[in-house]
């Protein structure tokens, strides 16, 4: 009888400690998920905010037409990645949107009506205010991927996410030269 | 091993209602073991699953920052029995009856202070928090140490602790971040009755702006003239009041989310909890073992 009871409080342990891990696995795989919801919503706002971006730019840059539809495309294919949930792809697409934004903004600068127009003054701010919000939400996001990514892979947290099939997630990586966030205030100094 | 075989036969040969204090008390430090063992467990899980936010992009919710801590503008804030300036103390005063100190004061303050990263800052709330302070004094004293919070105390054995959170110290907080718009708390219907009473103030301006024929007094016409005029300003301010930046608030969670206050940093913060979480883990087995050991000597012959 003794040994009985003593066996049940030791299961017991077992469970409850086994419950913690699970709780704190399915905790983990949430973040990962509204860290993601977070970044999206900023490139959603982005997503509406290049088309102003560039009309405002056709009006005074006629020649540059090939500049404007890379950025557009690019906006397109960031756009078609998210609605697919492709992290992978995402990456890659903002790395291409990131660099024909660079571009964009280069060539602006042989624009001196441009850049002294009041609506394209107010994009570049808004633009450069999201760049930096999107830099920081994908910072956290790739944190919250990596512990979620340890945890898995981590002893005794593996046995439970593997009984329970939790995977591991994906960075959000932008290629290497493109690592540093792109500052598009300082093209303007 | 002369103590265990004593132990033991006491155990066997202890009458029922000692075995059952005995057994009763066992019962209940296992049971505080095994509360702190987890709880500290479960802290130290959330604080390493949450990872660090900047107080400029921290999103609404659960987060866990890091940064220096400082006062808010305004009074400082001092602690009380030692007049330290801090941006947290706690204290308690025991008192000793015969061999053991009991607790006859503890308290905790709730004001609010600003913790501040490379980024930003955001308000601390630090109600209902868990703090995990560095910065302590203890000292006893026999008579009154002229402190007025003291004086119900005096010519007793006092001992006193108390513990600071100091102004730049590096601290991780965990806990519900919110932005408090300023327009959160505006109230249409109260604006304009403020506004019209302020108006009311003063008749003679009153008149002179609204009466529009004259006659020394405001008719209903009038005073609906003066209501709607009100009300366009009303609405102007809320405008103004709208582009207000908020504030951002980190405090206690609504539901059981650890709010937790560390002058560490997060990697730092969550060992130490893991420390108190084996050490209580090591108390329960202890413990367990020995009642396991109790039950089993007591009611051996039924294993």
């Amino acid at each position: 009888m003794v040994s009985f009871l003593i066996l049940l409080a030791v299961l017991g342990l077992i469970f409850a400690y086994g419950a913690v891990l699970y709780n704190h696995l399915v905790a983990l795989r949430e973040n990962v998920k509204k860290n993601w919801a977070n970044i999206d919503v900023l490139l959603k706002q982005r997503h509406d905010e290049l088309p102003k971006l560039v009309d405002t730019c056709k009006e005074y840059m006629g020649y540059e037409q090939d500049t404007l539809r890379q950025v557009m495309e690019a906006r397109t294919r960031v756009s078609q990645a998210l609605q697919n949930g492709d992290v992978g792809e995402v990456g890659k697409a903002e790395t291409q949107l990131r660099m024909g934004l660079g571009g964009l903004f280069a060539v602006a600068e042989d624009y001196p009506e441009l850049k002294a127009s009041e609506s394209f003054q107010h994009l570049v701010k808004r633009i450069t205010s999201l760049e930096e919000s999107i830099a920081d939400r994908r910072e956290l996001y790739n944190a919250s991927v990596n512990l979620s990514n340890i945890r898995v892979d981590q002893f005794p947290d593996l046995l439970i996410a593997r009984f329970f099939n939790f995977i591991k997630s994906e960075l959000l990586e932008f290629s290497e030269e493109e690592k540093t966030d792109v500052n598009v205030k300082s093209l303007f100094n | 091993m002369d103590f265990f075989n004593r132990f033991a036969n006491n155990i066997a040969s202890s009458d029922t209602q000692g075995f059952l204090i005995f057994g009763g008390a066992l019962c209940v430090f296992l049971g505080v073991a095994i509360y702190r063992a987890f709880r500290y467990m479960v802290q130290a899980r959330t604080l390493e699953d949450v990872p660090t936010s900047k107080a400029r992009s921290a999103e609404q919710g659960y987060v866990e920052l890091e940064g220096r801590a400082e006062m808010l503008e305004g009074p400082p804030i001092v602690s009380p029995l030692s007049g330290r300036e801090c941006v947290w103390w706690s204290y308690t005063v025991e008192r000793r009856s015969s061999n053991e100190w009991e607790r006859v004061e503890k308290r905790t303050s709730d004001s609010l202070f600003l913790l501040r990263d490379a980024t930003g800052a955001c308000i601390v709330d630090p109600e209902g928090a868990d703090v995990f302070p560095k910065q302590k004094r203890i000292w006893n004293a026999n008579k009154s140490l002229g402190l007025t919070t003291m004086g119900s105390y005096k010519g007793g054995n006092y001992r006193y602790r108390e513990y600071y959170l100091m102004p730049l110290e590096l601290i991780c907080v965990i806990g519900l971040h919110k932005t408090h718009a300023a327009i959160d708390e505006w109230d249409d219907t109260e604006e304009l009755r403020r506004l019209l009473a302020d108006w009311k103030q003063n008749q003679v301006e009153l008149i002179n702006r609204f009466d529009t024929n004259n006659d020394g007094v405001l008719d209903q016409d009038e005073w609906d003239a003066a209501r709607a005029i009100a009300r366009e300003q009303v609405a102007l301010e809320k405008h103004r009041h709208a582009a207000t930046p908020g504030v951002n608030v980190i405090g206690a969670p609504p539901d059981r989310r650890p709010f937790l206050i560390a002058p560490l940093d997060s990697s730092d913060f969550a060992k130490k909890l893991r420390w108190k979480a084996a050490g209580s883990a090591m108390v329960m087995v202890l413990v367990g073992s020995v009642f396991a050991y109790i039950l089993a000597l007591r009611y051996g012959g039924q294993v």
